[in-house]
């Protein structure tokens, strides 16, 4: 059976190709701050719930998706929904959330 | 339909909003692109305009680039095909929100014919789209296909947003809280009661700071006496809704 056909029943740890941990994506959401929040006084764990969001979501992707392009428009998704953002509000955020991808990308690519 | 675009269209550079429209537009009637159904055709530019218009460029023999240039042949060929007149029929799709005029609400969920007018999004400001209905999903049935060459990446990222709205919506607070806000006031075990104890007693204490936050949008800061400082915004989409709260 190719091995793709094997994820079409969820998501099967042992297959996963972005292996970057919750823990990194929180690290690195709290350095960001993207919204701000840590600045004002919210505690470290601030974005964890994102953090935990954004790292089921790029476990899906295989290595040919992770490009900065897809990791882009899933921490877009993940912030419209999380911060109940429209449009206008996601294009301020748009080049926080750019680099953000980036290094994602970047850590992705040294670790695979 | 002609399409004229003002910057260059690629997902690694600074695309025009009204561009990314146009060439959504033009895509979803070619059946090349859908939406998400929350926001209907939008300017911005998700990772599934760029695959879409991919595939739109392999059909036609051009270079599968997922970019376009103004005037290049990419943008020659969407404006001719997106405006032949075709044969068949489509679901109209709206939004869904109260934004949505109410002769396109009447239209949402209706089979239409592509040469029925107005098309969706053709009209100012516009956020509908058509939803092709497939007469005939198997043409080649005899042809054996792996299922997986129809994960194609708009599919798999439509996938995956659903996968994280799953699990950021927190519904039980929605009206005066964000997801976000919702989700810390659950996880830093701040009741309503606690909420409202602090937003009072900041009040009465004169311990209510108005705030910029980093995106220019107002917020109020409440510092209760209970230990629980919790942020309102005051202005945009957000105004009224607590957008996160933590206990000092």
């Amino acid at each position: 059976m190719p091995e793709k056909l094997l994820r079409f029943g969820g998501i099967k740890l042992g297959e996963l190709k972005m292996k970057i941990t919750t823990q990194t994506i929180a690290s690195l959401l709290r350095q960001a701050d993207i919204e701000g929040y840590i600045t004002l006084g919210a505690p470290a764990d601030e974005y964890d719930s994102e953090a935990e969001a954004l790292a089921r979501a790029f476990a899906e992707l295989d290595d040919d998706e992770t490009t900065v392009e897809n990791i882009e428009a899933i921490i877009t998704e993940a912030w419209k929904q999380s911060f109940n953002l429209e449009e206008s509000d996601l294009g301020k955020r748009q080049s926080e959330i750019r680099n953000f991808a980036e290094t994602i990308a970047r850590l992705h690519s040294a670790t695979a | 339909m002609n399409i004229k675009l003002n910057k260059p269209f690629a997902a690694n550079s600074a695309v025009d909003e009204f561009d990314v429209k146009q060439v959504k537009k033009a895509l979803n009637r070619l059946g090349y692109y859908q939406p998400y159904e929350k926001t209907g055709i939008t300017g911005i530019p998700d990772a599934d305009v760029f695959s879409a218009l991919k595939s739109f460029q392999k059909d036609q023999g051009l270079q599968a680039t997922g970019t376009a240039r103004p005037g290049d042949e990419t943008v020659t060929k969407l404006s001719s095909e997106a405006g032949k007149k075709k044969s068949g029929k489509y679901i109209w799709r709206a939004v869904g929100d109260n934004k949505v005029r109410d002769s396109h609400a009447a239209l949402d969920g209706t089979v239409r014919d592509l040469a029925d007018s107005p098309d969706p999004g053709e009209e100012f400001n516009c956020r509908c789209w058509a939803e092709p209905i497939d007469e005939n999903p198997y043409p080649d049935a005899i042809k054996p296909v792996y299922p997986e060459l129809f994960l194609i990446p708009a599919l798999r990222l439509g996938r995956i947003f659903k996968i994280l709205r799953e699990i950021l919506k927190y519904s039980r607070k929605k009206d005066n809280y964000t997801d976000h806000a919702a989700l810390r006031s659950n996880q830093r075990s701040a009741s309503q009661k606690d909420i409202e104890e602090a937003i009072k007693t900041a009040k009465e204490a004169g311990n209510v700071i108005t705030k910029t936050g980093k995106y220019g949008t107002p917020q109020k800061v409440y510092k209760g006496s209970n230990g629980l400082t919790v942020i309102e915004e005051t202005q945009g989409r957000n105004a009224g809704k607590i957008i996160t709260l933590w206990w000092n």
